[in-house]
């Protein structure tokens, strides 16, 4: 990570030590109970951030990611490292929810990646980057060659970050007359899949070179809509294309989970967006799962506080997060028998 | 916890959202695209029928029976359409044309339709729908299957023989057939020649044409009868308490004769 005088100043980083988690939210994350939690406290001899009487005792980060760590899926048992949030609807919330995630998979242990490919910046303005700086992005290092070493900053434990912000937008008509350039990302990046346990893409909302090009290199992708009648529209076109592009590219598709954010209980149409993800979609969707809108995770970006540092204890963006991390956990990690078999094999 | 409250979905969301058949990756197999597809109710007045299709006769008899089972039932299964190429607001029927007769009969004014999206699949589809029939003039079989591996230029005659259980020789000749020349074959047609042995012949005769003029014109007692006057057709009898069946003549008849026939034994049994 370079010493980066561009921002030397980071009152933001600053906003992250001051808040820790509590026991409540480790146990939460870990899915153990809060006894267990408090026992390995005990044990480890962990000191809380504020030793006042606070009832909310909350502890840093680097302990939070130790404990919570002993109880996470190994990396290693995991198909799917490197994630897209893509959709070609803008506005849908991909970047709020690839926020939440990215940071609450570093809270649990992992060693994280986010890479802005949005050259309006958001995730990199929510990690602390302040976007009008001049500072090198994606483009550099695929276009300038520069080695993603020098581009990535570590914005707080756990989670590394490759920025973005408006020339990024130069990026595309390069991408166009280089050669293999639906490889250009998986070339440039390839490496970094050992160095890291997940490596989480924004992008912005287009079908572009640069998003097909990250559609090569991911795993998995996470396609965010909202619970709306045009975004599942927009979601059998968007599915149909990438079929299209995986089967031109001889590309075995990446796996899909639908997130339906915004949801409503109060609305129709909400309901009816819900039946009809069920009724067509269900082999995508987390089943009888919504994000549902609310307040706080509409201030988590804009503070640029994930969820577990500031949440309330029966907070329901923080449950809706928690259950999307935990079900995409579950649904890749490798079946251990086979695994096995195969590292027999080999 | 049911945090998700379901509500039932309108026709126009329905329209919206539901994913098109997934004719793109799955080219090998056209039957499972077609039965992935969801169907839609389509105004019977919008349905006409494909375009590449031979003509079709239909037994009044038979399609009042379907028609009366519509009746009390229903279209049970859904019908094959594609958008017409030429006119946007028309289906042609790839497959179930005596299923909308008789729907039209029993007075539905809509039926269930699976709509198609790729043509050339429709043609395929329509072509092995075609082969299937019953009582097809070897021509016709020929020229189905000869059209099946013009329309799929990937499609051997064997894999032909595989997609249909037909045997190699049986599709090899029926292809013959239908590469006789044009008037040999209307002429065929038209007195209705089905028996295979003297299609051979014609096969074989470097005059086809004079070979059929002749014998029309010609006395009974040349080589080529095709058509002779009296024969046996079927013998029935009782031997030693079990029915024996001696039916070599009926391979001789005409089609419209085969039908008299078998009105005549409906009638008699």
């Amino acid at each position: 990570m370079s010493d980066n005088p561009l921002f030397s100043e980071r009152p933001f980083l600053k906003t992250f030590s001051a808040n820790g988690v509590t026991q409540k939210i480790m146990s939460e994350l870990a899915r153990v109970n809060p006894s267990t939690i408090n026992k390995l406290v005990a044990a480890g001899g962990y000191k809380p951030l504020d030793e006042g009487v606070n009832k909310n005792i909350r502890y840093n980060l680097e302990d939070t990611r130790r404990i919570i760590a002993k109880f996470s899926p190994p990396a290693e048992s995991m198909r799917s490292k490197v994630w897209a949030f893509y959709n070609f609807k803008g506005g849908v919330g991909k970047t709020t929810i690839c926020f939440e995630v990215a940071t609450h998979l570093a809270l649990m242990g992992y060693r994280v990646l986010a890479i802005d490919a949005d050259p309006q910046a958001h995730l990199s303005t929510a990690l602390g980057f302040d976007t009008g700086q001049n500072y090198p992005t994606l483009y550099d290092v695929i276009v300038g060659e520069l080695s993603p070493n020098d581009v990535i900053e570590n914005v707080y434990p756990g989670l590394d970050c490759l920025p973005s912000n408006l020339s990024l937008t130069r990026l595309e008509p390069e991408i166009d007359k280089m050669p293999r350039r639906e490889e250009r990302v998986s070339i440039a990046l390839e490496y970094l899949r050992e160095k890291y346990d997940f490596i989480i893409f924004d992008c912005n909302p287009t079908i572009s070179h640069l998003n097909m090009n990250i559609i090569n290199f991911s795993d998995l992708l996470p396609i965010v809509v909202e619970t709306q009648i045009f975004a599942i529209n927009g979601l059998k076109l968007l599915l149909a294309d990438l079929q299209r592009f995986c089967k031109r590219m001889l590309l075995e598709m990446p796996r899909i989970i639908v997130v339906p954010n915004k949801y409503e209980e109060r609305t129709a149409s909400s309901g009816e967006a819900m039946a009809l993800l069920r009724k067509y979609y269900s082999q995508y969707t987390i089943p009888d799962f919504a994000i549902r809108k609310s307040a706080e995770i509409e201030s988590s970006t804009k503070l640029s506080l994930p969820l577990a540092l500031f949440c309330r204890s029966n907070s329901i963006a923080f449950e809706d997060i928690k259950e999307v991390i935990h079900y995409i956990l579950d649904q890749n990690l490798v079946d251990p028998k086979s695994a096995a078999a195969d590292l027999k094999k080999i | 916890m049911a945090k998700v409250k379901y509500k039932e979905i309108s026709e126009k969301l329905e329209k919206l959202a539901a994913p098109a058949p997934d004719s793109l990756t799955q080219r090998g197999s056209i039957y499972s695209s077609v039965n992935m597809a969801e169907y839609y109710n389509i105004d019977v007045d919008k349905l006409i029928p494909f375009s590449k299709q031979a003509r079709r006769i239909f037994d009044e008899q038979e399609l009042q029976g379907l028609a009366d089972s519509i009746k009390q039932h229903g279209v049970r299964q859904p019908l094959t359409i594609i958008k017409s190429p030429n006119n946007n607001s028309i289906y042609e029927i790839v497959s179930g044309e005596r299923r909308l007769r008789a729907a039209r009969l029993a007075g539905l004014t809509q039926v269930p339709c699976i709509i198609l999206s790729d043509y050339e699949a429709a043609e395929e589809i329509a072509l092995i729908e075609n082969l299937q029939r019953k009582d097809l003039h070897p021509v016709e079989i020929g020229n189905a299957l000869k059209e099946l591996l013009t329309v799929r230029k990937n499609l051997t005659q064997q894999e032909i023989c595989k997609k249909l259980g037909l045997r190699k020789q049986y599709v090899s000749e029926m292809v013959q057939y239908a590469e006789l020349p044009k008037e040999v074959k209307d002429e065929v047609l038209k007195h209705n020649i089905t028996s295979r042995d003297i299609l051979r012949k014609l096969l074989k005769s470097p005059v086809p044409l004079e070979v059929i003029k002749q014998s029309y014109h010609a006395d009974p007692q040349k080589e080529l009868p095709i058509k002779t006057s009296n024969r046996s057709i079927l013998r029935v009898f009782l031997k030693e308490g079990s029915i024996k069946v001696q039916a070599n003549g009926i391979k001789l008849l005409s089609r419209q004769e085969k039908e008299e026939l078998k009105s005549i034994l409906d009638s008699v049994i």
